[in-house]
């Protein structure tokens, strides 16, 4: 066991040194610089003057390990080897820092942007995640026990709208009949405008015991109403979008589990139907679907990119969009990464959790 | 073989009919006959995909029409003297919704069969030769395709989109048909590898097969090999697999559209028509957004049921 996740972590440093190398070699490919724009608005800039800003981000040396020939003042210089901008990024990368914005926030620390970002796409995936668990399963259980039900058909039907519905229409139509219509919910943003203060300060308020943010003391059970009242839609959004594949995965795991022998054998025994679903049923059925929840949540991190645009959500789903209008490649880059990174780990966690979960299941 | 079999017992006409219409795809759209939300689903389709095509004759105005003084004009409003009626209304520019609906139909509905056909032959492609050759073949492909799997596809789609509409040699080569062409490239180039590990899968177990070993003993080349004997086999997974996936890339194309990165306006597609929809004045949301956000789901929810009764059909040791 400890060999075969030994090769998987491995394999899986691997896998992301390639996909590293992929994501930084296609963006800077592209044509185009951070400062075209400059070029554009300021006619007094020349192309010395791009040149020179260019050699300060290190954006005149070769991509991959090369010859570098510099030219200073328009005069050659010497040809010398040089390892490269992914390497040296990539060393950086691997010390925890992903470099400084280029156009959004000139010079900041992009580690620093990100943490900024982070805590609202976190209480945006921890709250939908949970809802759509704590919904899917019960309903998931309850169509697979009572199979060809009327709940049944309406939980296959509601799996197919779901997965035929796209999150950027569920999201405008949210908008348009709890905003517009019913003006129950904010049609975006995280706070309304004059509030001291947003829901993630107020956490970070009450989890520094009232020392932070001093401007909020005394609000801070207004501002995280007025906070969940924001991310009330994109949450019922996302949720939806999950509930549908999630019940779908329950039942047909839990169909699969009911026809086993080990079920007819608790029956035998005399236990309630209840305890025979719930402790021998469930409990293997929802081996599939740890795993399956396992790696859909990275993806929530770049997926929630469409949910957290519509409802102007500032998380960095949002913030990967601007990076990319922007030409901000060390922020797109780092944003990518680490959703890489999540994915690959939880992948791999995926595959050791389903060993360790089902001990039939062995990989040596 | 029936053939011959059936002239050497003599069997009686009737027979042989019922054993004509006995052969696999008979019995598959058999089965698919009797799917109710497959057929329900296919007319559908049937239905949006010929007014789609039929849109230069059905559309009362033209896509680009635009009339600045009658801008979000209500459902079933007057347009001009003698003009019919705005059926579903207008968008900002006064354009009418009902004709930009059937002509972003066409673009949707072209660039998802577009994808579908590239990347059903490319992961048939490499997911054949990967599983029967094996070996390092295998290994380089199939980890290529992990690598694939792994990266976030929607941020690339972005930038992939965003970065080869700079490219002045693609632009001049193909000028208006640049958005559309760079959708089918992007989306064909991040689509391929379920096909290609579904296929993958089908061969390493049918390339021990009996038939296969008769074949190779016969003299047959590996191309031989591949296409006639392990591609057609494989090829009930595949066409349930594309007929999902054409959901799939029309739910990717609208996506980016509807973002910003896909096809851009005056060529209406549903995604860029939801697009314009967002940056309505707020009362107006629900009718603009109401009706592509409609397409889209039909389409797509149509196809999922055709997908599924096909699946059902063809494999019906798949079913869920």
């Amino acid at each position: 066991m400890s060999k075969f996740i030994l090769r998987r972590v491995g394999q899986s440093f691997v896998l992301l040194l390639f996909i590293s190398m992929l994501l930084y070699v296609v963006l800077n490919l592209v044509p185009g610089g951070p400062f075209d724009m400059l070029k554009l608005s300021n006619p007094r800039i020349t192309q010395s003057h791009i040149d020179r800003l260019n050699a300060l981000l290190d954006l005149d040396k070769p991509l991959l390990p090369g010859q570098y020939c510099p030219v200073v003042t328009g005069v050659k210089q010497e040809c010398r080897f040089d390892v490269g901008r992914y390497v040296r990024w990539l060393g950086k990368v691997v010390q925890g820092d992903f470099g400084k914005s280029w156009t959004m926030k000139t010079g900041t620390a992009v580690n620093g942007m990100i943490a900024g970002r982070v805590g609202y796409t976190l209480l945006l995936m921890v709250l939908s995640t949970f809802f759509a668990i704590i919904i899917a399963v019960p309903i998931g259980i309850y169509s697979a026990v009572h199979q060809y039900s009327k709940l049944d058909y309406f939980v296959t039907a509601l799996a197919f709208f779901g997965q035929s519905m796209p999150t950027f229409w569920t999201g405008l139509m949210a908008i348009s009949i709890f905003s517009v219509g019913l003006d129950i919910f904010p049609t975006g943003g995280v706070r309304t405008s004059g509030s001291s203060g947003d829901i993630i300060e107020a956490i970070s308020r009450i989890l520094s015991f009232g020392t932070a943010y001093p401007a909020m003391a005394g609000q801070e059970g207004q501002v995280i109403l007025d906070g969940l009242l924001h991310v009330a839609l994109p949450c019922l959004v996302l949720t939806f979008y999950n509930l549908a594949g999630w019940s779908r995965y329950t039942r047909s795991s839990m169909l699969e589990v009911l026809r086993q022998d080990y079920m007819r054998t608790a029956r035998a025994k005399g236990l309630s139907e209840r305890v025979v679903i719930i402790k021998h049923g469930l409990r293997n059925a929802l081996i599939p679907l740890v795993t399956i929840i396992a790696l859909t949540i990275p993806g929530l991190f770049g997926g929630a990119l469409i949910t957290e645009t519509i409802f102007s959500w500032p998380g960095m789903g949002r913030m990967l969009v601007e990076g990319i209008e922007n030409v901000d490649w060390p922020v797109v880059q780092g944003i990518l990464v680490i959703t890489a990174f999540l994915v690959v780990f939880s992948n791999l966690l995926a595959d050791i959790m389903y060993a360790v979960v089902d001990p039939r299941i062995s990989y040596s | 073989m029936t053939s011959t079999t059936s002239t050497v017992l003599k069997p009686s006409p009737s027979a042989l009919s019922n054993d004509k219409s006995i052969s696999q795809w008979g019995m598959a759209w058999r089965r698919l006959r009797r799917h109710r939300l497959a057929m329900i689903g296919l007319v559908i389709l049937a239905v949006i995909v010929v007014s789609s095509l039929a849109a230069d004759w059905i559309a009362p105005y033209t896509f680009d029409d635009i009339d600045l003084g009658r801008t979000y004009a209500p459902v079933m409003s007057q347009g001009d003297v003698g003009k019919p009626l705005h059926y579903l209304g207008t968008d900002g520019l006064g354009r009418d919704v009902f004709t930009r609906l059937l002509y972003a139909g066409r673009v949707s509905l072209g660039v998802a069969l577009s994808v579908t056909i590239l990347v059903t032959i490319i992961g048939v492609v490499v997911g054949a030769f990967s599983g029967y050759f094996g070996g390092v073949v295998d290994t380089v492909l199939m980890r290529f395709t992990d690598v694939m799997l792994t990266l976030p596809d929607l941020p690339l789609l972005l930038i992939l989109s965003s970065s080869l509409r700079q490219f002045v040699a693609l632009q001049d080569a193909l000028g208006d048909a640049l958005g559309v062409v760079i959708m089918i490239i992007v989306l064909t180039l991040f689509g391929w590898m379920f096909d290609a590990r579904l296929v993958r899968g089908q061969s390493l177990s049918l390339r021990t097969r009996e038939f296969v070993d008769a074949s190779r003993s016969l003299g047959a080349s590996q191309a031989r090999i591949v296409f006639s004997h392990i591609v057609p086999n494989a090829l009930a997974p595949i066409i349930v697999s594309a007929t999902l996936g054409f959901g799939g890339v029309i739910l990717s194309e609208s996506a980016l559209s509807f973002l910003g990165f896909g096809i851009m306006p005056p060529t209406p597609t549903w995604g860029n028509m939801l697009n314009d929809a967002r940056s309505a004045p707020l009362q107006y949301l629900f009718v603009q957004a109401l009706s592509p956000g409609f397409c889209i789901f039909l389409t797509v929810l149509s196809i999922n049921f055709v997908g599924d009764g096909l699946r059902d059909a063809l494999d019906p040791r798949l079913k869920m």
